[in-house]
């Protein structure tokens, strides 16, 4: 749609129009740096992007094993040899009959009294 | 017998003569030197949409961030448009920006001292008063009658490229710029100027 009878007042406008100020002298170096600034800031924030969540779900699973089986094998008793189960037997043994040996004597003395 | 010599062309210039497409998909792969060709293709239209749609103090930051705009959404950039109209609304959106941030206008005495020769004759005069009236008229519209009538009759954009630009009809181009004139020529008309 043309506006013929505009044509002086787009004509007046242009003719009147102001000036542009020119850019600052390096304004064009300033944004090329800029951008190559903004690229290396980018960079890490896109590899973060794009890890996968999964991978964080699995590596604590992991690491819940590895922590779970470390635990068990510290904190449970270590295997009893052939030896130590003898020597605690007749240290059992001992034990026992000394103490049923004691009182049978002390109540036997006691009832003789 | 006509010889003919193949003349090589050198790189820089080969680059020079790249289509926007191109040097957006080179830019797209990294290479920032072609987006340095790009400015430098664009960058006076950016700087004038700007400088009539906001004001001088802040124009070079302006520039700055519409083109940062555009490095980063170069790679959402759609190859279907055209990259200059994409450009112009980023520039557009920018102005948006800034005005609704409350930027200050420039006084404008200050703008007519910088432009005001030592030596100048009567005509000169009515030229720096036409200018200033150009540039109140302009802050007188809205800001949407502004926009139209900046990039219609100052930069001679296309209605259906300014329809683009603002992502609105081109019937609404051709009534926001109806009623722009309208109001400007009246603005025009109240300081004595008869067209």
């Amino acid at each position: 749609m043309k506006f013929p009878e505009d044509d002086p007042l787009a004509e007046f406008l242009r003719q009147h129009r102001m000036p542009t100020p020119p850019a600052a002298a390096g304004l064009e170096d300033q944004i090329m740096a800029a951008i190559d600034l903004s690229d290396a800031s980018n960079v890490i924030p896109l590899r973060r992007s794009r890890r996968n969540p999964w991978l964080f779900s699995v590596g604590a699973v992991a690491a819940g094993l590895v922590a779970g089986l470390i635990s068990y094998r510290t904190l449970s008793p270590a295997p009893v040899s052939q030896a130590e189960l003898s020597r605690l037997a007749s240290f059992m043994e001992n034990n026992w009959q000394n103490t049923m040996g004691d009182t049978s004597d002390e109540e036997f003395i006691s009832t003789a009294n | 017998m006509s010889l003919s010599v193949a003349v090589p062309i050198a790189p820089h210039q080969q680059r020079e003569e790249d289509s926007d497409r191109t040097l957006v998909q080179q830019c797209i792969q990294g290479d920032s030197q072609s987006f340095r060709l790009l400015y430098r293709r664009h960058q006076q239209r950016v700087r004038a949409i700007l400088y009539q749609l906001c004001d001088a103090d802040a124009l070079d930051d302006l520039v700055q961030d519409v083109f940062m705009r555009a490095w980063r959404g170069l790679p959402k950039f759609r190859q279907t448009a055209q990259f200059s109209t994409w450009l112009y609304r980023i520039a557009w959106n920018v102005a948006s920006d800034h005005r609704q941030a409350g930027a200050k206008s420039r006084d404008r005495l200050n703008v007519l001292k910088q432009h005001v020769p030592k030596q100048q004759d009567a005509a000169d005069v009515m030229h720096l008063h036409y200018q200033d009236l150009v540039q109140r008229g302009l802050k007188h519209l809205s800001f949407d009658h502004r926009t139209v009538l900046v990039l219609h009759d100052l930069e001679e954009v296309p209605q259906k490229e300014i329809a683009e630009i603002l992502e609105i009809p081109v019937g609404t181009v051709k009534s926001r710029l109806f009623h722009a004139r309208a109001a400007m020529r009246q603005f025009l008309q109240k300081e004595g100027v008869q067209l």
